[in-house]
């Protein structure tokens, strides 16, 4: 972005964001949806997140302008991750158009020629980004996979296991993320969920744990049955593994953060086995959700060491403690390639544990989606 | 503005006077009679030099209003706008409170039911932990009322030997001091029947 006063435009949008972000994003919507009324069929009904979510992609793409190298691919996983919302390059210039406005609204007498200039053109390079990645991916994608629910076990009244069955398979690799959608449900808020099943077969699983409030969780385990109809959008997450590499793994999981690692599992089982700990941790004994699953793959797999450990539960016989912790007491790990899966918190305990012992950080993979 | 005549022809009141299908001249007499009287002409000169300056400040005053119109207009549009926006606005607030104090309000009874539940699990824990204890102590007492039961029937059987062993002891002796006894009585009978003989 050579010939844009990029240095004017992040202090314009400093000075804009000081209205509040919240505030501007509204005044955004509310001028997109009245300009452009089509427009608000595309977001849920509640829009506190969605302005989070512009606010956080705003300052990161006017923070990073200068970083093309950081920029580029952000730009073009925003641009391809929209095809599932029904983005389309006529709503671009809509959403140029409000931005300005909005800027100019918030601006004040700061406003001026040179600045609109600016922003247009900058807004200009990021949509032409955006739908290039878009139109790329159209060659090879559909903007989104729809399925449905085959199956819905409640293993406790919080924790539920989901088969879904989509029409075409979603091209996931084990361990990776799809975004979900409860067409009917929850129309139009997505949500991330990691099959724990290897690609390839014509359904998968998710595990899902109710998350108080949480729109998505709370549908899916009360009110899913089969037949519920699903979206689900293009793979992400770099939970997944190196097929080059020939170290041992070591998988720590809390929770459903199970799922991922029970994938990589079944495809490590497919492609012959590597020397595998899983190190599975719940808090009570009744949240050993998927118990007889990983006894099997235990049982099935020379290759593969599985520890259960609880942390809040005196009557439990076995190992006691959290996960990371509990995994770190069993062993060196400096020359395993680690995967790691839970709770935030779990996952910034666990990975903080793995490097302050000498894992190499290129060693250690883990995905930071937020939870609700 | 007032009827206009020329020549005797009347132009009617509010007509244009310039519309030339209501202007005509008399002939004039002079010059063998060819051209328009002059006085007829020089008062049409004198209405049209005047409509011409009515017209000229009308314009000025249209455009005077259109100018004011022009610069109330965006600000009348942008104040449709702002009142929309801020429709739009309330709306999503008050949509955004609803969901949120529905989603707090099944947040919060998702949280009591986990306590409750929690609450319920570890009470059941306790109370099989409170009934394992007792069936401990139960079968710790069973236990030792067990040994006294073998021990006590081991005392018996042990009494009743030594009581047997004792009662025919003693019925031996008495048995033998019977005999004696007898053996006496019958020897002192024996005795007393020689005596009297």
């Amino acid at each position: 972005m050579a010939d844009l006063d990029t240095a004017a435009l992040k202090e314009n949008f400093a000075a804009v964001a000081a209205h509040g972000g919240d505030e501007v994003a509204l005044y955004f919507y509310s001028y997109l949806f009245y300009r452009h009324p089509e427009t608000r069929d595309m977001f849920p009904p509640r829009m506190t997140r969605q302005r989070d979510r512009l606010v956080s992609a705003l300052g990161h793409i006017v923070s990073n302008v200068d970083d093309v190298e950081d920029l580029l691919p952000f730009l073009q996983d925003l641009g391809r991750d929209h095809r599932k919302f029904g983005a389309l390059a006529a709503h671009y210039p809509a959403v140029g158009n409000a931005l300005i406005v909005t800027l100019r609204h918030f601006s004040g007498d700061e406003w001026s020629d040179k600045l609109e200039q600016d922003w247009t053109a900058a807004y200009g390079l990021v949509a032409q980004t955006m739908l290039a990645a878009a139109d790329k991916a159209a060659d090879s994608q559909p903007p989104f996979w729809a399925g449905e629910v085959v199956k819905v076990e409640h293993r406790t009244y919080d924790l539920a296991v989901v088969r879904i069955r989509p029409e075409e398979p979603p091209p996931y690799r084990a361990g990776q993320s799809l975004s979900l959608e409860l067409v009917d449900l929850r129309p139009r808020e997505w949500r991330w969920y990691t099959p724990a099943s290897k690609p390839g077969g014509e359904d998968f699983e998710v595990h899902t744990r109710l998350i108080e409030g949480g729109p998505v969780s709370t549908a899916l385990i009360t009110r899913a049955r089969i037949g519920t109809q699903v979206r689900l959008g293009a793979p992400v997450g770099r939970m997944m593994l190196d097929d080059e590499s020939e170290r041992p793994l070591l998988m720590i999981a809390g929770s459903t953060g199970l799922a991922p690692m029970k994938a990589m599992i079944e495809q490590l089982a497919d492609d012959g086995g590597r020397p595998t700990h899983l190190f599975f941790g719940a808090r009570t004994s009744r949240e050993i959700y998927d118990g007889p699953a990983i006894d099997e793959l235990d049982r099935a797999n020379a290759w593969l060491s599985v520890v259960t450990a609880v942390s809040d539960d005196n009557r439990w016989k076995g190992e006691r403690g959290l996960i990371g912790e509990v995994a770190l007491a069993h062993g060196e790990w400096t020359d395993h390639d680690t995967y790691v899966c839970g709770s935030p918190a779990m996952v910034e305990n666990t990975v903080k544990l793995l490097v302050a012992s000498g894992v190499p950080e290129d060693q250690i993979y883990f995905d930071e989606f937020d939870e609700s | 503005m007032s009827a206009t005549t020329y020549g005797g022809q009347e132009s009617d009141v509010g007509a244009d006077p310039l519309d030339p299908g209501h202007v005509s001249f008399s002939e004039t007499k002079a010059f063998g009679g060819r051209g328009y009287d002059e006085q007829e002409v020089d008062a049409f000169v004198a209405t049209v030099t005047h409509e011409l300056d009515r017209l000229r400040s009308r314009v000025k005053e249209l455009e005077a209003e259109l100018g004011e119109l022009k610069a109330e207009t965006p600000r009348g549009d942008a104040d449709v706008v702002a009142q929309s926006l801020s429709i739009l606005t309330s709306a999503q607030q008050a949509a955004d409170t609803a969901v949120a104090s529905a989603d707090e309000y099944s947040g919060r009874v998702i949280a009591e039911a986990r306590d409750a539940y929690n609450d319920a699990s570890h009470r059941a824990q306790e109370i099989m932990d409170e009934a394992q204890r007792t069936a401990e102590i139960a079968s710790a007492t069973q236990s030792e009322l067990d040994k006294r039961t073998v021990y006590l029937a081991a005392l018996h059987d042990s009494v009743k030997v030594q009581l047997t062993t004792t009662l025919e002891a003693i019925l031996d002796h008495v048995t033998s001091e019977y005999q004696r006894a007898t053996q006496i009585s019958d020897e002192v009978a024996r005795a007393r029947q020689s005596d009297a003989t």
